[in-house]
């Protein structure tokens, strides 16, 4: 029994990872959960912003993280939005820009601006591209843009994404350099992300910094906190905590459900596999 | 002579740019935006040397027809397509009318199958890489992440309470748990990476210094002094 349970067919723990997926997304179960110190500083921030402040947000990631930053970058939007403040979007990563459009697109102007969704029945048409918000679009360089824009913004970023000069553009106009910025948030998966700007700018600018990582990098960013980087969002657990947060449960709280399923058979896992591990010892000394 | 000019410019770049640091004075800050332009355009070019080196190291191999030669030749088609919707559309959502030139209906048509490119193909194939790992690691907990001594015996018990600290069902067996994790993270994980943290950049400033001075010449095919 224990040689034959410690020869599992591991298709068996794959058919259980997927159903431990794919079961909460079908049938969702609402677990309540704490927010951490880290996350709910962030929120703070947000709520303390005055209007017509402006917020940078730099979405320094690609789509295979999208389902653990994405239901926090979407949910920082819709609370800067909500606080009637200015967006600058920025993307140090080549496969970004299709994700900052879309959130344009969807958040900023199907939602604010059009009165849905989060906004529902509360249409802003005056809020517009340009003059409230823009997308700068994605620089290659890495630290170097990163240390550029501490310097000069105008240099590193000339135009939007459209090839339009910040001069012609009102959100723009009172912004030198970061420091110019309220609130400036990475969201990141790697490098360059907030590790990044915290080595380049944060600490020699004396910027106000945020950061939101995948789970797996968040270790990579506590050293930081909360000196350099003052709120962190870790992974799914941080989207989550931040929408709950904000009053809705969105796509970060529906990945928690699928993490607590998809984590407690890994130490599941953890735990059969030590048990027979311990056993099969047992067993062999008592053979000797 | 092949190494000395490169290691000139080495030294007075290097140089400069830790000055510049201390030096808020206007003209150090616009050499400083010069040389940072010149850091950009090279960055953006290594993008071409990028292309250039996937050509030349996979069309041999396509000759040849040595072992998986079908999937070189659908990565060189796949990268050429995307480069070339990519580059044909454009940055800008092109509306067509009827007055539109033929140039402008590619430009339009490409920015389309850019999208649907990455929407539907980049992006389902770069996330199930990603999602892949949730399998690979449920069997790797079964199979390798033993109790085998004290030390791992210690991350094992360590890497249960932070998994259960970030998922709700931790904290409704205790309601401690995300503090214990907060715990665990803000102090035995800092104090760890604080310290390796402090260390890599002394050993950066180090390489820095041994860059810059010329005593470490193997970024130029030469050797260590």
């Amino acid at each position: 029994m224990i040689a034959e349970l410690q020869a599992l067919d591991r298709r068996w723990l794959f058919l259980s990872m997927a159903l431990a997926i794919v079961l909460p997304l079908l049938f969702p179960i609402g677990m309540e959960f704490s927010v951490s110190p880290m996350v709910r500083a962030i929120f703070d921030e947000v709520e303390s912003l005055p209007p017509k402040s402006t917020v940078m947000i730099s979405v320094d990631y690609d789509p295979a993280a999208q389902p653990e930053l994405e239901p926090f970058t979407r949910g920082l939007v819709r609370h800067v939005l909500s606080r009637g403040c200015r967006l600058v979007f920025v993307t140090l990563w080549d496969k970004a820009p299709p994700i900052v459009l879309s959130i344009l697109r969807e958040v900023v102007d199907g939602e604010y601006v059009r009165g849905r969704g989060y906004f529902e029945g509360e249409p802003h048409p005056d809020y517009s591209y340009g003059d409230d918000y823009v997308f700068l679009g994605f620089k290659e360089g890495k630290q170097i843009v990163i240390n550029g824009m501490g310097q000069n913004f105008r240099q590193m970023w000339p135009t939007d994404w459209r090839g339009t000069a910040l001069d012609d553009l009102p959100v723009m106009e009172s912004i030198q350099t970061l420091r110019d910025f309220r609130l400036i948030v990475s969201s990141g998966a790697g490098a360059p992300g907030p590790r990044e700007y915290v080595q380049q700018v944060v600490a020699r600018h004396g910027l106000r910094f945020a950061a939101a990582s995948t789970a797996v990098s968040v270790t990579d960013l506590t050293p930081y906190y909360p000196n350099q980087i003052f709120g962190l969002v870790g992974g799914m657990r941080g989207s989550a905590e931040y929408e709950q947060l904000l009053g809705y449960a969105g796509q970060g709280t529906a990945g928690l459900n699928v993490l607590t399923f998809g984590q407690l058979l890994t130490i599941g896992a953890i735990l059969l596999g030590n048990v027979l591990y311990f056993l099969g010892l047992l067993r062999a000394r008592r053979r000797r | 002579m092949r190494t000395a000019i490169p290691m000139a410019v080495t030294f007075f770049l290097g140089i400069f740019m830790i000055l510049e640091f201390f030096i808020p004075a206007g003209s150090v800050r616009t050499a400083v935006s010069l040389f940072q332009e010149w850091g950009l355009v090279l960055a953006s070019a290594a993008f071409v040397l990028g292309a250039i080196n996937v050509i030349q190291v996979n069309i041999p191999k396509i000759r040849r027809r040595e072992p998986d030669w079908e999937y070189k030749v659908v990565l060189l088609i796949a990268a050429l397509a995307m480069a070339f919707v990519g580059l044909l559309g454009g940055r800008e959502k092109h509306t067509t009318s009827v007055d539109s030139t033929l140039f402008e209906l590619s430009q339009a048509y490409s920015r389309e199958a850019f999208e649907f490119l990455y929407l539907h193909v980049f992006a389902p194939a770069n996330s199930t890489m990603f999602s892949l790992l949730a399998f690979f690691i449920a069997s790797a907990a079964f199979r390798a992440f033993r109790a085998r001594n004290l030390e791992a015996s210690l991350m094992l018990i360590t890497a249960v309470v932070v998994m259960l600290g970030v998922i709700p069902v931790g904290e409704w067996l205790w309601s401690g748990m995300p503090e214990l994790t907060d715990w665990i993270l803000n102090y035995a994980n800092n104090a760890g990476r604080r310290a390796i943290l402090v260390g890599a950049a002394l050993g950066g400033v180090a390489t820095g210094l041994r860059v810059i001075l010329g005593l470490e010449r193997s970024h130029l095919g030469g050797e260590r002094h």
